[in-house]
């Protein structure tokens, strides 16, 4: 987040109810948010951002800490904004896997042919989801994208920081050693090239 | 490859505080998508600012106002509740009512002032109350067996009044069905007050107010029976009913009323008001209440 200083002065004027106070910390949180439930729900993740938001709204007034602490805070929400989205729907969250549409690519050696287009953040955080296990991929958005703490991430996925921490340490080395991951960055090179 | 890291080099890995180029060897490019995962957003994916922001804000507005939906909710309530009082106390009150008529009822029973109805046990159990009630309060107030006016027409016998109301009821001509009994003497009282009454003014006790009817006064059922039971006419009723008013009168000054008949205390003034002092009703009780004492008394001595 970017807002430094003024954070506190923006925090105190959205718990006030101040507009240009939201629109802020909205343009410094919601690309965060949305990659994180397009890498989970991508058709409802613009759903479930507001949702969030509004969610972050109605409790807001009881928010106590830093910038830092504060998209924590959100993805705090954000996090079981989805999980009460998936117990509607009523089905396992999307398993993970090589996308079909990755299988008649060209090989990481040949990037540069197949792939033009930079890889944005939305395209990386699914590329994470789609290398990783659920539990695995999990910890991993949470902690990139939210900022999140071994411990504030095992308190809201109820794993003791230990889990968190071996899972953190197996997505790691599976993001780096996917080739999927390998040729999205490949891709994203050859793009800014 | 050797990707063994320690946990600060992953911590710094996910946070995304290294630079692809700083990265241990086989994680440039795992540094490059965390990196690539926290860019600042595009302009696609701050669509819909404004409107997010303002329903926050007002969502946070509403939240600092003292929410009107409470407050109706607090309301609401203190008007269901002043309401089930209210409930609470109309049932309080019916049962204390119902209590009180079925006490009224039951001492009235005991003391003989129940009406006598058309069927000979009942006239039996009645007589037998009074024959109860008399030996204990008005020894003096013989039965007078099937009085001699005292044949109504639904065949009951008027035995169950003392002397004076037997007189009182063989004095009323023409209206003798309903006066077997004390409280139908009341009643009786009561109506005749109502039937002289003109309508919609004070009683004014002048029976020649009285002759023409008064709209759709006698129309009641009370007073159709009344009627009828006066000899049909309405000139008729009104003779009788003041000749029943003034016996009232005058055998509650002569003292009757002082041996457990059931005229109204003060009947000396309601003839002349037109207005029963105290209601029949009352004077039963009373008098139940002084019968149940002057039994007690009896039994005690």
């Amino acid at each position: 987040m970017s807002l430094g200083e003024s954070f506190e002065s923006t925090l105190a004027a959205a718990q006030a109810g101040a507009e240009w106070a939201f629109s802020c910390l909205y343009r410094e949180l919601n690309p965060r948010l949305l990659r994180y439930f397009a890498s989970r729900v991508p058709g409802e993740a613009e759903d479930l951002a507001v949702e969030t938001w509004l969610g972050a709204a109605r409790r807001i007034g009881d928010f106590r800490g830093d910038q830092q602490h504060f998209r924590a805070w959100v993805f705090t929400i954000a996090h079981g904004r989805l999980v009460q989205h998936w117990r509607d729907a009523r089905r396992m969250p999307p398993t993970t896997g090589i996308p079909p549409d990755l299988a008649g690519r060209a090989a990481p050696d040949d990037v540069e042919a197949g792939v033009l287009d930079c890889l944005t953040g939305v395209e990386a955080s699914s590329e994470i989801v789609r290398a990783l296990s659920f539990d695995q991929a999990e910890v991993f958005l949470l902690r990139v994208l939210g900022g999140l703490s071994v411990d504030e991430v095992a308190g809201i996925l109820g794993k003791r920081p230990g889990t968190v921490r071996v899972l953190q340490h197996k997505a790691l080395r599976r993001l780096a050693t996917s080739p999927s991951v390998l040729m999205a960055v490949n891709a994203m090179a050859s793009g800014r090239d | 490859m050797h990707l063994l890291i320690d946990e600060q080099t992953a911590d710094r890995l996910v946070s995304g505080s290294v630079a692809p180029d700083d990265a241990p060897p086989g994680y440039a490019r795992l540094a490059s998508l965390v990196r690539a995962a926290q860019a600042r957003g595009s302009a696609d994916e701050l669509v819909g600012e404004g409107a997010v922001a303002a329903m926050a804000a007002a969502i946070v507005s509403n939240t600092l106002i003292p929410a009107p939906v409470q407050t109706i909710t607090a309301a609401s309530s203190s008007r269901e509740n002043r309401m089930l009082s209210k409930v609470l106390t109309a049932k309080v009150a019916t049962a204390a009512t119902v209590a009180l008529f079925g006490l009224g009822t039951a001492a009235a029973a005991a003391t003989g002032a129940l009406p006598v109805q058309g069927s000979g046990g009942s006239a039996q159990g009645s007589t037998a109350a009074l024959e109860i009630s008399n030996s204990t309060v008005t020894p003096t107030g013989t039965p007078s067996g099937t009085g001699d006016q005292g044949q109504t027409s639904s065949g009951a016998p008027d035995s169950t009044a003392g002397n004076a109301t037997s007189n009182t009821s063989g004095s009323t001509s023409g209206i003798t069905a309903p006066m077997t009994g004390p409280a139908n003497q009341h009643a009786l009282f009561g109506l005749c007050t109502a039937f002289l009454a003109p309508q919609g003014t004070a009683v004014s006790g002048s029976v020649s107010d009285m002759a023409s009817p008064h709209g759709g006064k006698y129309s009641s059922t009370a007073f159709r029976a009344l009627i009828k039971e006066a000899g049909g006419s309405i000139g008729s009723t009104t003779g009788a009913c003041t000749t029943f008013l003034q016996n009232m009168s005058s055998s509650s000054s002569s003292g009757s009323t002082s041996s457990g008949s059931s005229q109204p205390s003060d009947s000396s003034t309601v003839a002349g008001s037109g207005r029963p002092a105290s209601p029949g009703y009352s004077g039963a009780h009373s008098r139940g209440g002084s019968a149940h004492a002057s039994r007690y008394s009896h039994g005690h001595r």
